[in-house]
């Protein structure tokens, strides 16, 4: 495989704990009491189909929105979140926008996290340009650099890959899965079964805001017949009806949004 | 290839009815953006309507009016003339207030509930009769008229109706006056009974006096000459008495009721001065409110308000920040225009302290307006369309002269034009540049860029979820 394996992480203590996460929009409940963990070293893949709450939740545990209910372990300032569309400035250079983020994290010694950073992302070469000329994934490892900036023990990324073609994808997997043997703990959502099953240590699954299923790949395919994407889609289909609600609070995000509650549990 | 033509043409009506209806489809399940196309149009027509077609030409005037009862009328030569119908006709075309006494005239002036009184005194009448007699004092009886200076369209609306109004009456009275006038030249003429400001009595006329002098004369009879020379001595001295009282009469035609004019808030601006006030509190306000709205609409176009607010900067200085800039680059057009105007309006350097303390706070309260839309808005687009449909009705109504519309709508458009930054802007870069109130529109500004940015931030919690 052209990507390096993570290592299995999940026998460490964890680094995050959520508990009891609970997020209503009015009369609608996304995330129905969800607990999650991820150990540092692991990746952990938040896998739901569209309106599962895979994206409120990664918001509650970036510290974009405050849970109803619930508690995050860590601050906000302890966890890199990665969204999903790159939030950058186009008009400013790479190297600016990453001093603008350093300094507005209060990162020690800016300038030098700063190269660090542009050295990790191979982006040392752009570093001049406006990110408004970079390609999708130059953006995107710009994204990705900013994110990683205050060095946080915890990254979150919304769909990292679901912008970018095979080969900035797998060259983003490369360096994503580099991060989690450096010893942080990697969560990103996806509903890309093959994605999950390839780079993830575990398996969160979201259906109608609600963990329906925590495990590894394996244990998850193993329910049926070692064909993880058929057990994701029985998983989905008994725990109710495709909640296909478009999500009012993230309309930038097609692949996701906040699903109402429809039975399952964690 | 053929048939699909075919079966285009074959399609009833076409592809465009097909387009209309998905359109009317479309904007039948967009309410809010039907409810805009047609409420909008209809918002600024009426606004217009209520800035145009009930300008200064129907304002509203207190009228105060101390001649006593009964005690109104003037005798002109048989005709009377009658103080109030005198005031009415100089407040033709006017809604008329009537007011207690001056103070209470001048309150409602200073209130803006009337665009200007008019104050008759108790002793106008009394000057007038004795303008057209013989004795006593010649001073011209003088209306005051009290003005709100405050805002310098209303009062030269007012001043030139006044002038325009009491020009009408003044050429009533003149008219009377002449024809009187005749008539006492005819007696003097031809001789008659002379009923004229209180003097009665036959008048030879100066045709008989003549003709008796022919027949004196010619007769030269020595005891009747006595007599004769009596009666034309007695004509000569009545008509010399005579022409003494007609030089004030004479005078008193061209212009016999004088005005003096009395602004209520201190001398007025000059129409120059706030028109250059308007253009600067314009541009400033058009500067503010898009840069503050696109500022903010940019970071959330970009993806990056989330990561900002999940930085060491809160929501509350984000936005600030925002509203700094804005308002600051709001202010400093405003400078440009002021500082261009200067030399052409004559306003003072001495006060360009007082210009920048001004510009400044109309661009703190307009910067937070416009941060207050982008927070509204979803994208740049949205919401600099957001800010010029708001700023097109609170620009018109801001310019509302005060007591041009009915007191209910002028309630509400008080209210409006308060909640928005344009009409105490304006006050305030007027009082800046020239003189006038100062200190309320600033605290008014204050209140409103607070205000403001309270609301910018409710909106962007509400829109982002912001933690």
């Amino acid at each position: 495989m052209p990507y390096d394996v993570p290592p299995a992480g999940s026998a460490a203590a964890p680094v995050l704990r959520a508990s009891g996460l609970v997020r209503r929009f009015r009369d609608r409940t996304a995330l129905d009491g969800v607990s999650i963990d991820a150990a540092a070293g692991e990746v952990v893949a938040i896998l739901g189909p569209n309106g599962a709450g895979k994206t409120t939740l990664l918001s509650l545990l970036a510290g974009l929105q405050r849970p109803d209910e619930g508690a995050v372990g860590l601050t906000p300032r302890e966890i890199g979140w990665i969204p999903q569309q790159p939030a950058l400035y186009r008009r400013l250079t790479v190297r600016e926008n990453l001093e603008l983020f350093a300094r507005l994290d209060d990162v020690p010694l800016p300038e030098g996290r700063v190269d660090r950073m542009l050295d990790e992302a191979d982006l040392a070469d752009r570093a001049d340009d406006r990110v408004g000329s970079l390609s999708g994934g130059g953006q995107q490892r710009v994204n990705v650099a900013i994110g990683l900036l205050a060095d946080p023990p915890v990254v979150l990324l919304d769909e990292p890959s679901s912008s970018l073609d095979p080969r900035q994808r797998e060259r983003m997997w490369r360096f994503l899965t580099g991060l989690a043997r450096d010893g942080r703990a990697v969560l990103y959502s996806t509903h890309d079964v093959g994605e999950a099953e390839r780079y993830a240590d575990r398996i969160v699954v979201l259906v109608g805001g609600r963990v329906a299923f925590a495990g590894t790949p394996a244990e998850l395919a193993a329910t049926a017949d070692g064909d993880l994407l058929r057990a994701f889609v029985d998983l989905v289909e008994q725990a109710g009806p495709d909640d296909d609600q478009p999500d009012r609070h993230h309309p930038a995000t097609p692949a996701d949004g906040d699903g109402a509650p429809s039975g399952a549990s964690a | 290839m053929s048939a699909p033509r075919a079966g285009r043409r074959g399609r009833v009506g076409g592809p465009v009815p097909l387009l209309v209806a998905k359109d009317a489809r479309v904007l039948r399940r967009s309410p809010l953006l039907l409810g805009l196309l047609v409420v909008y149009p209809l918002i600024v027509a009426l606004l217009l309507g209520l800035a145009l077609s009930r300008g200064p030409s129907e304002p509203t005037v207190a009228l105060v009016n101390l001649v006593p009862e009964g005690g109104s009328t003037v005798d002109l030569g048989g005709e009377r003339l009658d103080a109030r119908t005198y005031a009415a006709r100089l407040l033709e075309g006017t809604k008329l207030v009537h007011a207690r006494d001056r103070d209470e005239a001048a309150k409602l002036v200073r209130d803006g509930d009337a665009v200007g009184a008019i104050v008759i005194p108790a002793d106008t009448v009394e000057r007038l009769r004795s303008v057209l007699s013989l004795g006593g004092e010649k001073t011209l009886p003088t209306l005051e008229v009290l003005t709100n200076d405050g805002d310098p369209v209303r009062a030269t609306a007012l001043r030139n109706l006044i002038e325009s109004r009491l020009g009408d009456a003044n050429a009533e009275i003149s008219r009377q006056l002449i024809a009187v006038g005749g008539r006492y030249l005819g007696v003097l003429l031809e001789g008659g009974d002379l009923r004229l400001l209180g003097l009665s009595g036959g008048v030879l006329g100066l045709r008989q006096a003549s003709e008796i002098l022919r027949q004196t004369a010619a007769a030269l009879p020595p005891g009747r000459q006595r007599d004769d020379v009596e009666r034309v001595e007695r004509f000569a001295r009545l008509a010399v008495d005579n022409l003494a009282f007609a030089a004030p009469i004479l005078e008193s035609i061209a212009d016999p009721i004088r005005v003096k004019r009395t602004s209520v808030t201190g001398p007025a601006v000059s129409l120059d001065v706030y028109a250059g006030a308007v253009a600067a509190t314009v541009s400033l306000l058009l500067v503010a409110v898009l840069l503050g709205a696109g500022l903010v609409a940019l970071e959330r176009e970009e993806g990056t308000l989330g990561r900002l607010v999940r930085s060491t900067i809160r929501p509350g200085p984000l936005l600030g920040a925002k509203t700094i800039l804005s308002g600051a680059a709001g202010a400093f057009v405003g400078l440009v225009v002021v500082a261009g105007l200067a030399p052409f309006v004559g306003l003072s350097a001495a006060r360009i302290p007082l210009w920048i303390v001004a510009l400044l706070a109309v661009g703190a309260a307009s910067g937070a307006l416009g941060v207050a839309l982008g927070s509204l808005a979803t994208e740049v687009r949205a919401a600099s369309l957001l800010a010029i449909l708001l700023l097109v009705p609170i620009v018109v109504v801001g310019l509302v002269p005060d007591g041009t519309v009915s007191s209910l709508v002028g309630v509400a458009i008080d209210g409006v034009s308060g909640a928005f930054p344009f009409r105490p802007g304006l006050d305030l870069v007027t009082g800046a540049v020239d003189h006038g109130p100062f200190v309320g529109p600033l605290v008014h500004l204050v209140v409103l860029a607070i205000a403001w940015t309270v609301v910018a931030r409710i909106a962007l919690r509400r829109v982002d979820g912001a933690a």
